[in-house]
């Protein structure tokens, strides 16, 4: 930081005009003040953030590349050194492919109708009050209610505690999410942009659907990826529904209905399983789970972030 | 209060009955009357807030996507009342086209902001040769005919604004609509699009919402000057002052307050 020797470049002008009290000094000193405290919290931030994985790669690195690949493509074992996380690791993308495959569309196509088709009645502002209020539901409750729906009720086509019932409880959890997002994209398209279309005899749908749609992309993709970031890292819900901490087995991709209806199991059960044995083993397999973990979480937030600006080149093209 | 009635000799495009607007329970405008006339260009004048561009919202229904307002009385256009329930208002703004004040292209390619409402008016015959026509019409073509490839917001706000003129030309509306197409651009830009409006008069009827007594009368032939009613309250509601032939506005004004705007003593 450069420090500014104030100079009072109009001196005769304030002198004439007690009025205003410039004081820049004073105000330097604020400003340089909130830059240190600003600093610190980033700093802090940063700390914290370095030793977790700092801890994390040092326990975990070791195990992960000691036979590499055999940590990725092992079941889980009662010997630590043979345990891998092959089933978790499937389940998770087994989980991921399905939530967002049944929380895209329904998101999506949910904020959509309400921010560009649904009339501003008082019904429309008593969903979108629970909307938001859903997004702040802790997530266990959504386990709650997909135990007593998904596993329960709806047993004969989920087969109970299953890979299905998994990826609709996650959908649950992250559909008001991706609906706020959803929105949020579309009301940063500015309003100029659907009036040229409705000015040309353009239907409300061909408006949404070859110009909003379009610009809000970009952000509606972000929203959509981190809301899946923030289901693969999910561990009491699918606690709650039942998924088993211990899978020696694959979900068969064929017949399909018979691998969606497979029990399964997510990385961070199969952490959380391994971190609360007293065996130092475990707790480096622990470590080297989230590895994969953070690595995967990693993976989709640089895919948002590429597909964001893509689409931003797209557009400046 | 008596309107000047313009005398016309030529057939009326639109025609206003009482119409009032109404934004939730403020009254924006209040019983206007008033008829387009074909092939004319028709100004409208007046302190901001007096409801021009309320008015020009209405002829093509773009008002009623506005939440909360309220159109009341009749609109005629050419023999239909504008308003009926049977009137879809999308075939009606593909008739009635409308240039807005900032300039609003889409962020695509100049090729495809033309391009794009010929193809979605389901046009029949080469679109090309119609983008280029429409390009050629709005005074724009020789700027833009080496990067139609280019995003629109390349270009100035002045070329923009012409992108939009002839995005409106395009699908050959009936009757064109305004609203302060050159507020944001300077004075050669100004030039060039008032150039563009008086050719254009030659094909379209056209009306311009604007601030600029020069232009309005340089332009146009109609002219309306809007007012605004002040009551005790403070709030008060726009209203049609004075109707008449351009000249006759602004040489021999029937009103007072009419003759105090135009030659620029407001208030
Ligand atoms: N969307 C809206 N919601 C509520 N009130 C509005 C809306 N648009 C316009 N109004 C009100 O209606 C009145 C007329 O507005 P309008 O925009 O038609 O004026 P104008 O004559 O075009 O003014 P300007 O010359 O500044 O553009 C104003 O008092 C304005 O506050
Ligand atoms: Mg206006």
């Amino acid at each position: 930081m450069t420090q500014i020797e104030p100079q009072n470049l109009l001196q005769d002008r304030t002198a004439d005009s007690p009025q205003f009290q410039a004081n820049l000094p004073e105000r330097y000193r604020a400003d340089r003040l909130f830059q240190a405290a600003a600093l610190l919290a980033v700093l802090i931030a940063l700390a914290v953030l370095v030793m977790l994985l700092g801890d994390v790669l040092i326990t975990g690195w070791p195990r992960l590349f000691t036979d590499f690949p055999d940590f990725l493509t092992s079941f889980p074992s009662r010997r630590a050194a043979q345990a891998g996380i092959l089933s978790p690791l499937v389940g998770t993308i087994w989980l991921l492919v399905l939530t967002a495959l049944f929380a895209i569309p329904t998101g999506v196509g949910a904020g959509i109708f309400l921010e560009e088709f649904a009339a501003n009645t008082r019904l429309a502002q008593l969903i979108e009050i629970n909307i938001g209020n859903l997004a702040a539901v802790p997530s266990i409750i959504y386990g709650l209610l997909a135990l007593q729906v998904f596993v329960r009720w709806m047993e004969p086509i989920t087969g109970g505690r299953s890979v299905l019932a998994g990826g609709l409880t996650l959908a649950l959890l992250v559909l008001p999410i991706i609906i706020v997002a959803t929105r949020e994209a579309l009301r940063a398209v500015p309003s100029s942009i659907r009036q040229a279309g409705f000015a040309l005899g353009t239907t409300r749908w061909q408006v949404v659907r070859d110009h909003v749609l379009p610009i809000a992309l970009p952000g509606i993709l972000t929203g959509t990826i981190l809301a899946l970031s923030r289901a693969i890292g999910e561990t009491a819900p699918l606690i709650t529904i039942g998924a088993l901490t211990f899978i020696a087995f694959l979900p068969p991709l064929s017949p399909l209905i018979e691998g969606l209806r497979s029990p399964f199991t997510v990385l961070p059960i199969q952490t959380y399983n391994w971190i609360s044995r007293p065996q130092p083993e475990f707790q480096n397999n622990a470590a080297a789970a989230i590895i994969v973990l953070i690595t995967v979480l990693l993976l989709m937030n640089a895919t948002a972030i590429y597909l964001r600006n893509r689409t931003q080149q797209i557009r400046n093209d | 209060m008596s309107l000047t009635a313009p005398i016309v000799d030529t057939e009326t495009v639109l025609s206003v009955e009482n119409l009032s607007v109404y934004y939730g329970n403020f009254l924006a405008l209040k019983d206007v009357n008033l008829s387009i006339p074909q092939h004319y260009v028709t100004a409208f004048i007046g302190s901001s807030g007096c409801g021009k561009s309320t008015l020009l919202r209405c002829l093509n229904r773009m008002n009623e996507l506005i939440f909360g307002s309220r159109v009341l009385g009749k609109i005629n256009y050419r023999g239909t009342d504008l308003y009926a329930p049977t009137v879809d208002p999308v075939d009606v703004r593909r008739q009635i086209g409308m240039v807005f004040q900032k300039p609003n292209p889409f962020p695509k390619s100049i090729y495809e902001n033309i391009a794009y409402p010929i193809r979605i008016n389901g046009y029949q015959g080469d679109v090309e040769e119609l983008v280029e026509q429409s390009l050629r019409d709005a005074a724009l073509w020789d700027e833009v005919k080496d990067k139609l490839k280019q995003n629109a917001l390349s270009l100035s706000g002045g070329q923009q604004q012409r992108l939009c003129i002839a995005r409106a030309l395009a699908i050959e509306p009936d009757l064109l609509l305004m609203d302060e197409p050159c507020s944001a651009l300077d004075p050669i830009s100004t030039a060039r699009i008032e150039e563009l409006i008086q050719q254009l008069s030659q094909q379209y009827t056209i009306v311009i919402v604007t601030h600029n007594m020069q232009q309005a009368s340089r332009v146009s032939q109609m002219t309306a000057f809007f007012n605004t009613t002040s009551d005790e309250a403070g709030s008060g509601h726009g209203y049609l002052a004075e109707y008449g032939s351009t000249e006759q506005i602004f040489s021999d004004p029937a009103q007072d307050v009419t003759r105090d705007y135009v030659s620029g003593r407001v208030g």
